[in-house]
């Protein structure tokens, strides 16, 4: 019987059949493997890339903390004025700009010109920054298009809603391809806070006079008494 | 035991930028500040550091100025320099090169931006 070439067929078939099956079982298994593997790369390409992003946000949060902070941390009135050029130079790469004052009192007057970095001192906003500068003061900061400018922006300057001047900035460094979402979120930072911060030191500087000038005149009462 | 962290002498007269520099470099590097080339050259006297990141407008004693001095101290003779430069200016790169800088950044940098230039000089 053991020598029975019919029994040894079958048994090779039988083992056969189960060599394929556990080939096919092993089979799934990798294609298993393989698409979880390839479900496991697509998650951490997602991480990485949230990773970037998240890194990315920080360094814009602080910037923003560090733009912040410096505004409202002087209440000298040349020292704030410093801070906002500091700020458009070093974290927006501003070469040419210019901070530019309104006179409540006659609205139609040519903004008045702060601080600069580049510009004429004469004439230092062209018509059609003119017209933007009046344009933004009731409406969102302008920017130019991508690949646009000059200007590449003009930013209110508000105090409680309550438009007080412009930033106009005409050019960046040239290693710089423009403005980006980062520079636009600072920019609108110091829209909001710039004026608010001027105009904080500025009422602080002429409290200060104000003391000192009625102190010197308490102190000449008393000796005169 | 974990080395002490590298220590890097920043340069800068802009309060700015020295706070933004400040925090992209906290826990990464120690960082000691100087507000013009005069402050950092008399620092330099009685200690040395890693390496020095230096602006180049700053009064009193520019970039220039500083690198030449600080390239004549024994403490910063061979310390990696690396300028801030705020704009594409060619001849003052060349010059503060001349003079002994060892690698400039562009201002405004990222702190990736930052962080890469360091570790160009310093090594991861």
């Amino acid at each position: 019987m053991m020598d029975d070439p019919t029994h040894k067929t079958d048994q090779i078939r039988a083992l056969f059949h189960t060599a394929s099956s556990f080939m096919d079982e092993l089979m799934k298994e990798n294609a298993q493997l393989r698409k979880e593997l390839g479900r496991i790369e697509a998650e951490n390409r997602e991480f990485a890339e949230r990773y970037v992003k998240i890194e990315e946000h920080a360094d814009v949060l602080q910037n923003l903390y560090v733009a912040s902070h410096r505004l409202h941390a002087t209440l000298e009135p040349s020292e704030v004025l410093n801070t906002v050029r500091e700020i458009l130079i070093n974290l927006v790469g501003g070469e040419v700009f210019g901070i530019f004052l309104l006179d409540e009192t006659s609205p139609n007057a040519a903004p008045s010109l702060l601080a600069h970095e580049g510009m004429d001192e004469a004439n230092p906003l062209t018509a059609r920054e003119v017209t933007l500068a009046r344009q933004v003061l009731t409406s969102d900061p302008w920017y130019a298009p991508s690949g646009g400018g000059p200007p590449l922006a003009v930013v209110p300057l508000r105090v409680d809603d309550r438009p007080v001047g412009v930033i106009v900035v005409r050019a960046v460094f040239g290693h710089k391809k423009g403005l980006g979402p980062l520079d636009q979120q600072i920019l609108g930072l110091l829209s909001g806070q710039a004026a608010t911060a001027l105009a904080g030191a500025r009422l602080y500087a002429e409290k200060s006079r104000k003391l000192e000038t009625m102190k010197a005149f308490l102190d000449f009462v008393k000796t005169r008494g | 035991m974990a080395g002490a962290l590298r220590s890097i002498l920043l340069v800068d007269d802009s309060a700015t930028l020295r706070a933004t520099v400040h925090l992209y470099l906290k826990g990464a590097y120690e960082v000691h500040e100087a507000t013009d080339g005069a402050v950092a050259v008399a620092l330099l006297r009685s200690r040395s550091f890693d390496l020095i990141l230096t602006d180049i407008n700053m009064p009193n004693l520019d970039g220039f100025g500083f690198i030449e001095q600080a390239r004549r101290l024994p403490t910063a003779s061979v310390t990696p320099i690396v300028v801030m430069t705020a704009r594409d200016a060619e001849e003052d790169v060349d010059r503060a090169f001349v003079l002994g800088a060892t690698s400039f950044v562009n201002k405004p940098f990222s702190k990736e931006n930052l962080l890469t230039a360091l570790q160009r000089q310093l090594g991861p």
